[in-house]
């Protein structure tokens, strides 16, 4: 039975000081326990992200965002976590959709958010994702259009199988495709897209870095 | 003996890299090791570019045509061998900081709760 107490929200954040307070005031009504990992930011965001609720830990060195997500998931689970919601911290993802992603997570291993890209993602994106999601289906078996959403949930046992090597970007697509490698129970929960900068997340050259990692997945 | 332009300039390189190789191993930069292999590398290169036949002997049976193509061959085989030995050295270094950094984070949340504790 998973109640409000063994679900942990992880949030890896990387100089993310602007927004991180506004992150966690609007995810901390919801009353679930929450862990931010500071990836060796260079602004406020550790001191920012401390407040009542939160555990916040810190990298001495920027590592990137699979490793951070990876050091705040064992940190929860040592802790007592039997599930783990994920969100950025940069303000993308509404944490108004958690109650959705933990009572999905009652009846699945995994949950993945899905954004409505069409008209509102940038086109380079749209390709971009069009042909990963492709690419991943064709290797693995697992066919999800946004393939690059970050906001997402899972239970320990998944956990376990979805470990991701990718300490930089990448970790979206690789849980994606370990998922299906797996043949884990997932669902997808409709979330709001908020672009807030559109040079910050997957660039074209990060996305062009992890194509080669695809293959590699499938051999792991 | 009369050197052709490309001769001159591989020499000078040769001679630039046995200095900064010499300066590296003078900043402790370089093990006596490290120093021996890279002048013994070096000093072959500058004799295979003063004295190219040599080589004439292998042209043949390895089917180049000309001495320069085998010494870029062989450069670009050396340069292979190191390029590969940088990426697992640099992927193994990467693994080690990420773990390190990483288990000093999580120690962090369990001495936190031994102090509530």
């Amino acid at each position: 039975m998973k109640s409000k107490n063994n679900i942990f929200i992880v949030i890896p954040a990387y100089n993310e000081a602007a927004r991180i307070k506004d992150v966690l005031k609007k995810t901390l009504k919801f009353g679930y326990k929450i862990i931010v990992v500071d990836d060796g930011s260079s602004d406020k965001t550790a001191q920012n992200a401390t407040m009542h609720g939160v555990v916040p830990l810190r990298h001495k060195i920027n590592l990137g965002k699979g490793a951070a997500l990876k050091t705040g998931c064992e940190a929860a689970f040592d802790i007592g976590a039997t599930s783990i919601i994920v969100l950025d911290a940069d303000g993308q993802h509404d944490p108004k959709f958690i109650p959705r992603f933990a009572d999905s997570l009652r009846s699945n291993d995994i949950v993945f958010g899905k954004r409505k890209l069409v008209g509102k993602a940038p086109l380079v994106r749209l390709i971009g994702n069009k042909f990963g999601a492709s690419l991943i289906h064709l290797m693995f078996g697992i066919y999800r259009q946004d393939l690059l959403c970050g906001y997402l949930a899972f239970n320990k046992d998944a956990y376990k199988k979805i470990e991701w090597k990718s300490p930089r970007y990448g970790i979206e697509s690789e849980v994606v495709a370990r998922t299906g490698k797996n043949k884990l129970q997932y669902a997808e929960v409709e979330i709001s897209t908020i672009y807030i900068d559109k040079h910050k997340g997957v660039s074209i050259l990060d996305a062009l870095a992890i194509l080669p990692s695809v293959f590699k997945w499938r051999f792991d | 003996m009369h050197l052709l332009g490309i001769q001159l300039l591989a020499l000078l390189f040769a001679f630039f890299m046995l200095y900064v190789n010499f300066i590296n191993y003078k900043k402790g930069k370089l093990t006596s090791g490290d120093f021996f292999l890279w002048t013994v590398l070096w000093l072959g290169f500058i004799t295979l570019t003063l004295f190219p036949e040599i080589l004439e002997p292998i042209i043949k049976p390895l089917n180049v045509i000309r001495i320069l193509d085998l010494l870029m061959l062989m450069a670009f085989a050396v340069l292979a061998i190191i390029s590969f030995d940088n990426f697992m050295k640099n992927r193994e270094i990467e693994k080690k900081i990420e773990q390190l950094v990483r288990t000093q984070t999580i120690s962090q949340i369990k001495k936190t709760r031994s102090r509530k504790k």
